[in-house]
């Protein structure tokens, strides 16, 4: 049989179950909470860097306007005086470098002769735009590769109506700074995780600065191949040199990154942002963290309540237990002495009602009850064997009348007791005055015939001594027998044979 | 200069010189291996952005220079970059050095000619040629001199020898660099084949030797022959005309030796176009040749470092236009290195020189 666990096991089983139960529950709970605040936070970064990107794009194009704008402005302030000479003009260009602060403003003549402040160069080999025909299209916003890896960016204004030393002045231009523009756009995103950054659309930095994880010399999209799937890349490199606005997640050197790009309208350049996702994820875990610690503590805590709770109903239903038990105990004993005493009660009762009193053997309310057994047992077909002896005291009467009813009373007895010298004393009845009925079962009933005969001998002997005299018959049950009744008259009817035969033996009778 | 471009030097210098083997001023590295024991004597990089004035003190706080070179390209606007830098150190200083820097847009020693005659009349302190015609240039400086003024000659080419010049800064083993290069390729054919040469602009002294040397290295082997000495007048068109032409007629050519900048560009175009397998070695930091380079079609570029000739020019003009001599202030000949590079340095170079990694 399988053995039940203890009550304080079963205490802390359902302790630990619900436990478990709310600790999943809040886990359940929390990881669904920082998946959404993980989608959130993705939304938020998408938004976050489209409007910095489209910003920093706008501002980049403003700032290139404003060039134009003081150019046309310096233009407006040439006087003839201003191109007599290689020293006029650069006095001039000094002037407007001062008062403009800019340090790279240059005329172009017919020849692409190039002026500046100090200096005077052929610049057909330098600039593209002054041979390729695009300043016949209007401004001009045009890159140029300088020797030791740094470009410059060329905003150009197409002239007229100027000469110098017989020559038609055709364009001015100014260098702008590139980097300083792109350098100056972190103004408000000043951390290791946020990178700006200006590429043309075939891919190429326009300046020498690296970005972020990718080197400033790195081709993008070569950079972008070795992290985008073949389709991704596909798509990032046809929105990108398409001029279009977007973004890209990327791993880049183990680090998850997103990158977003907006065109700088008017030119071919990409103004790009890049974002380590650590920069929101890790706000987003920080709180996901915050979340679990918060959990863990909650469940912590309710596992040491349970557990408190759970120990103090066992400390009191072990104290509860044990006064009941107490309690019970007694009880039980008390009930004990009660039941033993009404038993005991109860068989000196049946003692009473169910003993002769004389002889002490059981008597006719007795043999009734015991009959009624039997025949119940008949009609079940359960009884086993059984023979009944039926006994008559030859002489009662005469004993009676001749010595008195002491004596008489004192004759029975010795029948009672030549009786149960034989036979079970436990199977004996008294059923009259000087009747008694034996019920022969198990060992009695296998040595029936030999116990009988050991009787009749000693009864016999009894006739010359002149002491106890008895009658007695024997009748096995039958199986037609369906009643104990039957087998007794057959029984009852040998004892009136045999009680002949004692008086012809001389034993003494009622006549 | 920015912690990239130092980066870039020394990445520059460190390729470089493992690979540099060579004479006394010029590096030129072997393709077999020989580079690492010639780099313990070749500290230099190939080209060396980390320049800074020397401790001479100028004598006035401005000077006005007249510079003159062959033609409009690249490969002068490098020179330039060093000039600009000098320029801006001796502002920093205190003193303001302007000058004109020209060139036609076609190689012309005429045309030199009469901008130096023009430049005679002009305040110039000194006047600089990078000479396109020794023959025609070297009598003008002469007269340049004899009339008083201070002439000096820079970049590629130097005046005819005797010539009155008072200094030149620049490639003074244009000769040897066409030596090298010639000797590159026929170790690469194996000392056998038909090789056309591409010069660059007629009377052009430094593509001129370069062409010379490369011709009497080729000389040296029975099994080579040149096959066609053609000028394309630095321009890349003309060279890709060319080279088209010379592959049409030499079926079995094997090599080809340009002499300046724009030459192996056209050259390789020209290659690539025919799908012909023809051993190139030229000169210089073309984007484009270094290109080339890195994907094999050209076998060595011989580079120069353009910034210290333009950086060297302005301080020796400075120097020259005090009145100073060549002596111990500085060299009559300033020499400045030329160094062979090959395929595995030129992704390092268009970094060094361009900023890509491409």
């Amino acid at each position: 049989m399988q053995k039940k666990p203890s009550f304080p096991t079963q205490i802390i089983i359902g302790a630990l179950l619900v436990t478990t139960i709310i600790g999943a529950a809040s886990i359940w709970v929390t990881s669904g909470a920082i998946s959404t605040t993980n989608k959130a936070a993705n939304k938020v970064t998408e938004f976050y860097l489209r409007e910095l990107a489209g910003r920093r794009s706008q501002m980049v194009q403003a700032a290139i306007n404003e060039e134009f704008e003081e150019m046309e402005r310096v233009l407006e302030l040439v006087e003839p005086a201003d191109l007599v000479s290689q020293d006029t003009l650069r006095s001039f260009l000094g002037k407007t470098e001062t008062a403009y602060g800019s340090d790279e403003f240059a005329f172009v003549d017919e020849d692409d002769v190039v002026y500046t402040r100090y200096t005077t160069y052929s610049g057909g080999s330098r600039y593209g735009f002054l041979s390729d025909g695009t300043l016949d299209e209007g401004k001009v916003i045009s890159t140029t590769d300088i020797y030791g890896a740094s470009k410059r960016v060329c905003l150009a204004v197409p002239i007229s109506g100027l000469t110098f030393l017989d020559k038609g002045l055709k364009a001015c231009f100014v260098e702008v700074n590139i980097e300083e523009i792109v350098q100056g756009l972190d103004f408000d995103a000043k951390d290791a995780n946020t990178s700006f950054c200006m590429y043309y659309q075939n891919g190429e930095n326009l300046t020498s600065l690296d970005f972020g994880s990718i080197g400033a010399g790195q081709n993008l999209y070569e950079a972008m191949h070795a992290t985008l799937g073949e389709g991704e890349w596909d798509e990032f490199s046809k929105s990108f040199a398409g001029g279009k606005q977007g973004g890209v997640e990327f791993s880049y050197n183990g680090v998850r990154q997103t990158l977003y790009y907006a065109p700088v309208p008017d030119t071919n350049w990409v103004l790009t942002v890049l974002v380590a996702d650590n920069l929101i994820q890790d706000q987003v875990r920080s709180v996901g963290s915050e979340m679990v610690a918060r959990s863990s503590v909650l469940i912590i805590v309710t596992g040491l309540t349970l557990l408190a709770f759970f120990v103090a109903i066992i400390i009191r239903t072990r104290k509860q237990s044990a006064a009941l038990l107490e309690i019970e105990r007694k009880n039980t004993h008390d009930a004990g002495e009660r039941a033993q005493r009404s038993e005991r009660e109860l068989g000196e009762v049946k003692q009473i009602a169910y003993k002769d009193a004389l002889t002490g053997a059981k008597n006719k309310h007795a043999y009734s009850e015991r009959e009624i057994d039997l025949d119940m047992q008949i009609r079940e077909g359960t009884v086993g064997e059984l023979a009944v002896v039926v006994c008559d005291l030859n002489g009662l009467k005469f004993v009676n009348d001749t010595y008195g009813h002491k004596a008489g009373d004192e004759y029975i007895r010795s029948a009672y007791k030549l009786i149960c010298g034989l036979f079970e004393h436990d199977s004996v009845y008294r059923i009259g005055g000087d009747e008694f009925v034996i019920l022969m079962q198990g060992s009695d009933y296998e040595h029936r015939d030999r116990l009988l005969g050991e009787f009749n001998r000693r009864v016999e002997k009894n006739i010359a001594r002149g002491e106890v005299v008895i009658a007695a018959g024997m009748a096995e049950r039958e199986p037609e027998d369906e009643l104990l009744q039957a087998t007794f008259r057959r029984a009852d009817e040998r004892m009136y044979y045999r009680k002949a035969q004692l008086k012809k033996m001389g034993a003494k009778t009622r006549e | 200069m920015g912690t990239r471009k130092v980066a870039n030097v020394l990445v520059a210098s460190l390729t470089v010189a493992i690979l540099a083997v060579g004479g006394a001023r010029v590096g030129y590295a072997d393709e077999r291996g020989s580079q690492q024991s010639s780099y313990a004597q070749q500290e230099s990089s190939a080209v060396d952005f980390e320049r800074e004035l020397d401790d001479y003190m100028p004598k006035k706080d401005h000077y006005n220079l007249f510079l003159t070179y062959k033609i409009e390209h690249s490969w002068w606007d490098a020179v330039a970059s060093g000039m600009e830098d000098a320029r801006r150190q001796y502002l920093q200083n205190g003193i303001t050095v302007t000058y004109e820097y020209l060139a036609p847009k076609t190689a012309s020693a005429e045309d030199q000619k009469q901008r130096l005659l023009t430049a005679e009349k002009g305040p110039y302190d000194v006047i600089g040629v990078d000479v396109a015609d020794e023959k025609v240039i070297s009598p003008i400086l002469d007269e340049l001199v004899d009339a008083g003024h201070k002439v000096m000659t820079f970049s590629s080419s130097d005046a005819a020898k005797g010539c009155k010049r008072i200094a030149y800064v620049g490639n003074t083993h244009n000769y040897e660099d066409g030596a090298q290069l010639a000797e590159a390729l026929c170790k690469k054919l194996g000392y056998k084949g038909k090789v056309a040469i591409l010069v660059g602009s007629e009377g052009a002294p430094c593509h001129e030797d370069r062409a010379r040397g490369a011709q009497d290295t080729i000389a040296k082997y029975d099994g080579m022959e040149v096959v066609e000495v053609v000028y394309d007048q630095d321009s890349v068109k003309l060279a890709r005309t060319l080279t088209d032409d010379i592959l049409r007629e030499h079926a079995d050519l094997a090599g080809i030796v340009c002499c300046n900048m724009s030459n192996p560009v056209g050259a390789a175009q020209a290659i690539t176009s025919a799908k012909r397998e023809v051993v190139i070695v030229g000169m210089d930091h073309d984007r484009d040749a270094l290109r080339y380079l890195r994907d094999g079609i050209i076998y060595c570029l011989g580079v120069q470092d353009c910034y210290s000739i333009g950086f060297d020019t302005i301080q020796t003009a400075i120097k020259v236009a005090d009145g100073m001599m060549p002596g111990k202030l500085y060299p009559e000949s300033l020499e400045e290195k030329t160094t062979i590079i090959y395929q595995n340095e030129a992704e390092d170079m268009l970094g060094t020189l361009y900023g890509v990694t491409e």
